[in-house]
């Protein structure tokens, strides 16, 4: 029966059918600049018809003054006044002819870029498709009268947002800069904190319309070849037509795109990402976002922040472990309650017993509906404090706090206890953000086996979770290494964080 | 398929493994606090749990105990606390009981009737404080309320508990109850509650529950006083702390309260010639507590005369009380038959039957052997002469 689920959506995952199929541009069919000047132009009004944007300004070189020549760019992707002063203006002004020879073997395009045009990035194209794949890209193109080839001149220009401290990441001590939508910037970043020609850039580009720009980074020689293979291959066999996020890359190179535990890492953060290079894992950066994926990601990796590397190791070692009570008690807690007051009343201290049941004593709904109810109410105020307009904000910590909190008490539906518990189990899902989707689906997994068979149900779906977790694998790697297999000289930054002299660099 | 198997057989497991099935939400169960345990006249077994009322619990200047007491009788104790169930509100739930009170009636009878059903049923809590009760029932007892706490059970629970600072009774639980009253070659010692004056007391504060109850097998044979409880106590070495008053050398009216710190007790038997000899040897040490007499006592002579009497007084105790398990009662409640038991289970064997009849020929050897550690704060009294 799971299979043939399993099989159904495999297909829908690989089926070309479910593709939704705009005519592709025909990609194997080079098209030749024509000799005339005309033509072309006639060819790319075609190609971006209804598509304002596209400037087409002719001029003529002073050098060849018989040969007609346009200048060409999709407005607001180009720097128009390293244009107008390195291109335009040699062009225009400067008669160079009198140092060429009378019989020069160059084209005239060549003689442009090896002798007039100034900008940095310049060069030369030769089929139409190129011109209007470099013209979508940001460059500017020259198409000369009677010359095989077009110049382009790649001095892109567009807004981007800064370099800003990243909100969901946010640090006491430690770098405050974080990774923005663009892809240069973010390949800056990194290349700027690892000044080594080990460190690799290797660029993809996927998305059939949208083209976007991937680069997968390692460094050469600490990444296992393997890993940096299986990420390339998978990769390349995304067929998709747009890529706005590397979310999407995520969810096509995942191991288990069942699983509720994320095998694929990301942050928003460059020293992360360096960390996490230097530990042999591969990042993906993709253009648009500002996250950035590593793989392989274990769960340990929830465990450690990159604030840990940069204070005292005791501190780090003890803020780790609280991390892992947090996960225990986010996980766990509002099962174990329920399971007490319905399962195990003795294990309860007779003291705590009795205020448990003065305050239980007027709610009319069973500890499980009380639990669910204060659980989906949360995640209610949760998700609305996240999509609500900034300025609404404050209405809904009010509504939250008192309407719900506090009014929710006295009408009597649920115990004061249980609200502790929720908020409990609500702020310790925040101290490991990473994992807080599967720990919600694991906390209500395990409340209702608690309900049903208390304890017993509790320590059932725990073993069920581990055994599920020991045969997960992020690109190859066990995901509870190095607890499960256990590697005795890898445990040194896992629960504890070893002082930074004896952590050796690990090469996976 | 086979995964699919698997699987239903895994989560079959949580239903199949579970045991029995048992949910119930606290706020559908009535807490036995306490459980007093009677024989009625017609040798019928009355039970009275003093019950929570939470609604009374939380409450600031709320008048009276938050509980209640139900009565039921039945032939047996199982029957009465079913029967039970037909008077209180919801189910009667034991999980959390905390004193377990035999009447006055039941214990001479016999508290092998009630003891079975503590025993067997698996939701009794061993934790639950022991007592006997001397001139009254223990529907008397748990109809008593308390000024100070709100649950009158606990009230009672926490004054046999604060006998540990004075060795007036024994601080017990229902486990060792069990333990005692299963072994071979010894017989229960309990604490035991009791009313100050010839009234019955309206608050617990009017109880006392200084003393022990002794027991031959099931039955109750006889109570020690408070002084006798502490010549047992030294015995089988579970005096937690207290105060033993001297005289001053010469000066009788003058007396000085050593406080007791720490004890130590070895039982043992011996055969001699075919003659069994109980052996004890207690060790204690202690501190000056606080003196009536201008004297300073803190000299090497005046230290040695006071240890020296210290010995002469537990000597005296402890002898007290054999005298009443030898002569007067005829029981060994210490467990000198379990030690025989255990290093003669041969001849046990043979005198099992006749043992308390030989332990009350047996000579004793007392040895004690005692330490003055401090004398407090002050080493002379602020007013010496």
């Amino acid at each position: 029966m799971f299979r043939k689920i399993t099989g159904i959506m495999k297909y829908l995952k690989y089926s070309p059918a479910n593709r939704h199929s705009l005519t592709p541009i025909p990609k194997d069919v080079e098209e030749k600049l024509g000799l005339d000047i005309e033509t072309t132009k006639k060819r790319l009004d075609e190609i971006f018809h209804h598509n304002e944007g596209l400037i087409i300004r002719p001029f003529k070189i002073r050098t060849f003054p018989r040969n007609r020549s346009f200048i060409c760019y999709i407005e607001g992707l180009v720097d128009t006044d390293a244009m107008e002063l390195n291109v335009l203006k040699p062009l225009m002004n400067q008669d160079i002819s009198p140092f060429l020879g009378i019989k020069t073997s160059k084209t005239i395009t060549s003689v442009l870029v090896e002798e007039m045009i100034t900008s940095v990035n310049t060069f030369l194209v030769g089929s139409l498709n190129q011109v209007v794949d470099e013209l979508l890209k940001g460059g500017t193109v020259i198409i000369v009268d009677e010359s095989p080839s077009a110049v382009v001149i790649s001095a892109t220009h567009w807004e981007t947002r800064g370099v800003t401290e990243p909100s969901a990441e946010t640090v006491i001590r430690g770098p405050r800069e974080g990774f923005n939508e663009d892809i240069t910037t973010n390949i800056t970043l990194i290349r700027r904190k690892v000044k080594s020609p080990k460190l690799k850039f290797e660029c993809i580009t996927r998305g059939i319309y949208s083209k976007t720009n991937l680069a997968i980074c390692y460094i050469d020689g600490i990444a296992s070849p393997k890993i940096v293979e299986e990420v390339k291959s998978r990769i390349e066999k995304i067929n998709i037509d747009v890529v706005l996020e590397s979310g999407y890359i995520e969810e096509f190179i995942d191991d288990q795109p069942f699983s509720t535990f994320p095998t694929v890492g990301t942050t928003e953060k460059p020293d992360v990402v360096v960390g996490k290079i230097f530990e042999g894992r591969v990042a993906i950066l993709c253009d648009g976002t500002p996250f950035v994926l590593t793989v392989p990601h274990l769960a340990v990796e929830h465990l450690q922040t990159s604030e840990d590397y940069y204070i005292k190791w005791p501190f780090a070692t003890t803020l780790r472990i609280f991390r892992l009570l947090a996960l225990v008690l986010t996980a766990t807690l509002p099962a174990v309650y329920v399971g007490v007051q319905t399962f195990h009343h003795e294990i309860i201290p007779f003291k705590l017993f009795l205020s448990i049941v003065s305050s239980r004593e007027p709610i009319p709904l069973s500890s499980l509906t009380e639990a669910l109810l204060m659980i989906v109410i949360f995640k209610l105020i949760n998700e609305a404090g996240i999509r609500m307009p900034k300025a609404v904000g404050q209405a809904i910590s009010i509504v939250g706090a008192i309407v719900l909190g506090q009014g929710v008490v006295e009408a009597g539906i649920a115990s004061p206890l249980m609200i502790i518990i929720v908020a409990l189990t609500a702020i310790t899902s925040f101290v490991v953000p990473g994992l807080q989707n599967s720990i919600f689906l694991i906390r209500i997994l395990l409340l209702l086996l608690a309900s049903i068979v208390g304890f017993y149900g509790i320590a059932f779906g725990l073993i069920f979770i581990f055994v599920y977790m020991c045969n997960l694998r992020s690109f190859g790697v066990p995901y509870l290494s190095p607890f499960a297999p256990t590697s005795v000289e890898d445990l040194e930054d896992t629960l504890i964080r070893a002082p930074l002299w004896t952590l050796l660099i690990k090469r996976r | 398929m086979k995964k699919v198997f698997l699987l239903m057989m895994v989560v079959l497991q949580i239903v199949t493994f579970s045991g029995c099935w048992n949910r119930r939400e606290v706020n559908d169960l009535v807490i036995a606090l306490a459980f007093g345990i009677d024989m009625t006249e017609d040798k019928d077994i009355q039970l009275t749990v003093q019950a929570v009322v939470p609604r009374k619990l939380g409450q600031d200047g709320s008048e009276g105990n938050a509980t209640v007491t139900y009565t039921e009788t039945g032939s047996t104790l199982f029957e009465a606390l079913r029967k039970l169930n037909t008077v209180s509100s919801q189910k009667i739930y034991i999980g959390h009981i905390q004193l377990i009170v035999f009447g006055e009636s039941i214990a001479r009878e016999g508290i092998q009737k009630a003891i079975d059903f503590l025993e067997r049923d698996h939701e009794f809590r061993r934790q639950a404080v022991p007592v006997v009760t001397k001139n009254m029932s223990a529907k008397e007892l748990l109809e008593i309320e308390s000024i100070y706490e709100a649950l009158p059970a606990v009230h009672i629970v926490n004054m046999l508990g604060n006998n540990d600072a004075v060795g007036f009774s024994r601080d017990m639980t229902l486990l060792d109850v069990f333990e005692e009253f299963n072994s071979t070659g010894n017989n229960l010692v309990t604490g035991i509650v009791t009313k100050r004056g010839p009234e019955l007391p309206q608050y617990v504060k009017g109880l006392r529950t200084q003393g022990t109850a002794v027991f031959d097998g099931e039955h109750l044979v006889g109570f020690l006083n408070p002084y006798e409880t502490r010549g047992y106590l030294w015995v089988v070495g579970e005096i937690g702390s207290g105060i033993l008053v001297i005289p001053h050398e010469g000066l009788p009216a003058e007396l000085i309260s050593l406080e007791i710190i720490r004890t130590q007790s070895k039982m043992d038997v011996e055969i001699i010639d075919d003659q069994i000899i109980l052996k004890v040897d207690i060790k204690e040490e202690g501190n000056i507590g606080g003196q009536r007499s201008p004297h300073d006592k803190t000299d090497a002579a005046e230290i040695s005369y006071l240890e020296r009497k210290k010995e002469e007084l537990i000597t005296h105790e402890v002898t007290e009380v054999f005298d009443i398990a030898q002569n007067q009662l005829k029981v060994d409640f210490f467990g000198f038959g379990e030690l025989l038991h255990k290093k003669h289970p041969q001849l046990w064997k043979e005198i099992q039957e006749d043992w308390n009849d030989i332990f009350a020929e047996c000579p004793v050897e007392i040895k004690v052997e005692t330490k003055i550690r401090g004398t407090g704060q002050i080493l002379s009294p602020s007013l010496d002469e």
